[in-house]
């Protein structure tokens, strides 16, 4: 299990790992290429099985992370450590990500399953190398894989890396302006199929938060609550009005000022307990009050025990 | 009376060190009383055991009910109380008729009869902020007769912080208004307060007595207390007026509204009430105990309620009973018999009539003035249980009926000058803390509490007055 808390990348991506311009044009071929480089120098796993669990992965949620970018990953079981291969392309690979224009830089993480711990350090640590200025352009140019290399481990040789709020946090989740309307509330909701929106101000200061639970509380107050048998609103009359109101009724008349704001340097396991111990669904993350981001429940969980 | 929190955060040192206060002063009144009132030593026990329950709920509310254990586990290995006498004293009749009361106003909730006078409030013609707090507060008092005035507040609170958030107001000054108003109505009737069916069983008063006696007092004195409030938050009421003004006239309503089967709902209250009602006629009748049915009338209707809606029955008894309230209670009521068995009640009373007399002027704002401050900071309850074998002694001598009416008003009303003084009071105020997030002074509370009751007392002293001659004996 990885433990340490300095990252050094060296120990993960050896230099015959890394693959420069590969021929491979879409995203399957480019990770049975990355798998099968890998496959020999770990032990423990099958390359058709991380193949497939790879490529299942993307399909569910691609890994286009940044703009040219994607980071595939599976975590298998048997695994003995945490292993990265890194191919590029001048052309670009079709990730199939919607949207997303090809990728330039590929680099797969293959690590133990029951290590979430590894997957998560690696993830931070190469989110913080590749951010570099010009890094990716940088990579795709290299004309071979030594340079690469070079070019990766350039910087600090370690990297510390801590598990901390920002480590898993959702820095650009869908938020709304204190002057926004029910409308693009209702709208916000539905169109994303999210249960909570952070409520930000024209300063990016978090000024509250807006659950889906509120819209039906408007509509369905405490009072009607009370019956136990609603058949007689079966036609849910009482939404009627606010409805009829929603250009003119603002988010701010009905968020919570109440939420669960975390500094971005709590420890990430922290969360765990929040999310237990607090019954929610959303946790902000503000330096201050500024708003940096948000750790949904579901983004958590599956980052621990499945990404 | 109590903080609901009280003893739950304290350290371990502080908790030792108010068990040992507790237990010192306990003892050590009942040891004054042996040395200077001659008590025996079952006396001294009883005495001890019982003001450490009320030390208990002063110092340790959510130990309270281990206290009243161990207080009981005390009596009976120092032979002040055994079995039979606590099983007589613990007034089961009571507790089951809390019971009853309890299962009955969770089936008029689901059947959404709660609903309905929430709805028929919010939708007065010509609404205004004062006509709505008035009516509300009201209904709030004439709910607390109909049902208790803990599920009153309940439900009128809820209506009240729905209506403040929709106007962005501070929900705190309607709050205190409606929930002084509860604890005056609930005097009205014998199922507006646990002390109204305590002290009818001990006094052997009918429903027709709360009526005729009491019913019209609390109405007076209910006046009272909306006139004076409505004045002291006139500031409150007019931004009140001005915010649903602006409401209104945006074609907003305060609070969705729907058609709602009221009718079985209704027709369970009234059932009930009307059973209740007609217990001293049906009880003749049949040549039963006096009180029999009166104390049986909610269990037949909770019965008939878990029999129709027998997939509800076992969540109505699990969750709607307060069964926390009513095993303390029920101790509670064995641990005040005590007092009565050894003989402390008959020397309090002795020492009641040589202080104050035997005249009912003296008495009745004597008795209602020293409920009143003792309820203001203990459980109103404990302190009826502790006096009502007192007024029996008396009432050996003298008219007694007078005299448990100045109990009644002076354990209700009394409650009002505390934030603390009732358990209305505290479930208000734990609902504002919760929903709000906004609490109330202790002595925000005191000056238009204290006025209220006070203003309320003087009226029932003066009607109690008039009408002592025309009660019977």
């Amino acid at each position: 299990m990885m433990t340490s808390k300095e990252v050094r990348l060296a120990d993960y991506l050896q230099e015959d790992c890394i693959l420069c311009n590969v021929d491979a044009v879409t995203r399957d071929k480019a990770v049975e290429q990355l798998v099968g480089v890998l496959h020999g120098k770990v032990d423990g796993f099958n390359s058709a099985v991380a193949v497939q669990a790879v490529i299942e992965r993307e399909r569910q949620a691609p890994t286009v992370l940044a703009e040219g970018l994607a980071l595939p990953h599976a975590r298998l079981a048997g695994l003995s450590r945490p292993m990265l291969a890194m191919a590029t392309s001048l052309s670009g690979i079709d990730f199939e990500a919607v949207g997303e224009e090809p990728v330039h830089v590929v680099v797969l993480i293959l690590t133990p399953k029951d290590d979430p711990g590894a997957y998560l350090r690696l993830m931070a640590s190469l989110s913080k190398t590749l951010a570099e200025p010009h890094m990716l352009k940088r990579l795709t140019v290299a004309g071979n894989a030594r340079e690469a290399f070079a070019i990766l481990t350039e910087g600090p040789e370690q990297v510390e890396v801590k598990l901390t709020a920002s480590s898993v946090m959702n820095r650009n989740p869908v938020t709304l302006d204190e002057g926004d309307t029910l409308a693009h509330a209702i709208q916000a909701f539905c169109a994303n199929r999210i249960m909570d929106i952070p409520i930000v101000d024209s300063d990016g200061d978090l000024r509250g938060i807006i659950a889906i639970e509120d819209l039906l509380g408007q509509s369905l107050p405490q009072h009607l609550l009370w019956m136990e048998d609603l058949s007689p609103i079966e036609n849910f009359e009482p939404f009627a009005e606010l409805l009829r109101k929603d250009s003119e009724t603002k988010v701010a008349d009905f968020m919570r000022d109440k939420y669960t704001a975390i500094p971005p340097d709590m420890p990430a396991i922290q969360l765990a307990r929040i999310f237990l111990m607090q019954h929610v669904r959303q946790i902000q993350v503000v330096e201050g009050r500024r708003f940096l981001g948000v750790v949904n429940l579901d983004s958590f969980s599956s980052q621990i025990f499945w990404a | 009376m109590h903080g609901e929190d009280n003893g739950a955060v304290l350290s371990t040192g502080q908790l030792i060190k108010r068990m040992a206060l507790l237990l010192m002063i306990s003892i050590g009144i009942g040891m004054a009383g042996s040395i200077f009132g001659g008590f025996t030593d079952k006396q001294v026990v009883a005495t001890s055991v019982f003001l450490a329950i009320i030390l208990g709920t002063l110092f340790f509310w959510t130990f309270r009910l281990s206290i009243a254990f161990l207080g009981l586990t005390v009596l009976i290995f120092t032979h002040s109380l055994d079995i039979e006498h606590f099983v007589a004293s613990a007034e089961l009749p009571v507790i089951l008729f809390l019971v009853g009361m309890m299962i009955v106003v969770g089936a008029l909730r689901d059947l959404g009869f709660f609903t309905w006078v929430v709805q028929s409030l919010i939708s007065i013609p010509k609404m205004t902020g004062r006509k709505f707090i008035a009516a509300t507060s009201v209904a709030s008092a004439l709910l607390a007769c109909a049902v208790d005035e803990v599920t009153s507040i309940i439900f009128i609170a809820t209506l009240i912080f729905q209506v403040c958030n929709r106007l962005k107001l501070n929900p705190t000054p309607y709050i205190i208004i409606c929930v002084l108003c509860t604890n005056i109505g609930s005097a009205g009737t014998m199922m507006g307060n646990p002390v109204g069916i305590f002290i009818g069983t001990k006094a052997g008063l009918t429903f027709g007595d709360f009526f005729k006696w009491a019913f019209p007092i609390m109405l007076v004195s209910l006046g009272s207390c909306v006139g004076i409030t409505l004045v002291w938050f006139r500031k409150e009421l007019d931004l009140f007026d001005e915010r649903l003004r602006e409401r209104i006239e945006r074609k907003l309503s305060l609070v969705p509204t729907v058609v709602v089967p009221y009718k079985r709902g209704l027709a369970v209250l009234l059932f009930t009430l009307a059973f209740i009602a007609s217990h001293h006629a049906l009880e003749e009748a049949l040549h039963l105990g006096k009180n029999s049915i009166l104390l049986v009338a909610p269990l037949a209707c909770s019965g008939i309620i878990m029999l129709f809606k027998h997939d509800r029955a076992r969540f109505y008894v699990e969750h709607e009973v307060d069964w926390w309230t009513l095993l303390f209670f029920m101790l509670l009521f064995a641990i005040a018999g005590t007092l009565e068995h050894t003989g402390v009640t008959q020397l309090i009373a002795d020492g009641f009539v040589s202080l104050c007399g035997d005249k009912p002027g003296i008495l009745i704002p004597s008795i209602m003035a020293t409920t009143a401050i003792g309820s203001a900071f203990v459980d109103n309850v404990i302190f009826v249980a502790a006096f009502s074998p007192v007024i029996t002694a008396l009432g050996e001598t003298m008219p007694s009926m007078p005299l448990w009416w100045a109990l009644l008003f002076g354990a209700c009303f009394g409650g009002n000058i505390t934030l603390i003084g009732s358990t209305a009071n505290i479930v208000a105020l734990g609902m504002l803390e919760k929903q709000a997030h906004t609490g109330i002074g202790f002595f925000q509370w005191l000056k238009i509490g204290a006025l209220s009751a006070f203003i309320a007392m003087l009226i029932a002293w003066g009607m109690l007055t008039v009408m002592a001659p025309y009660m019977p004996d």
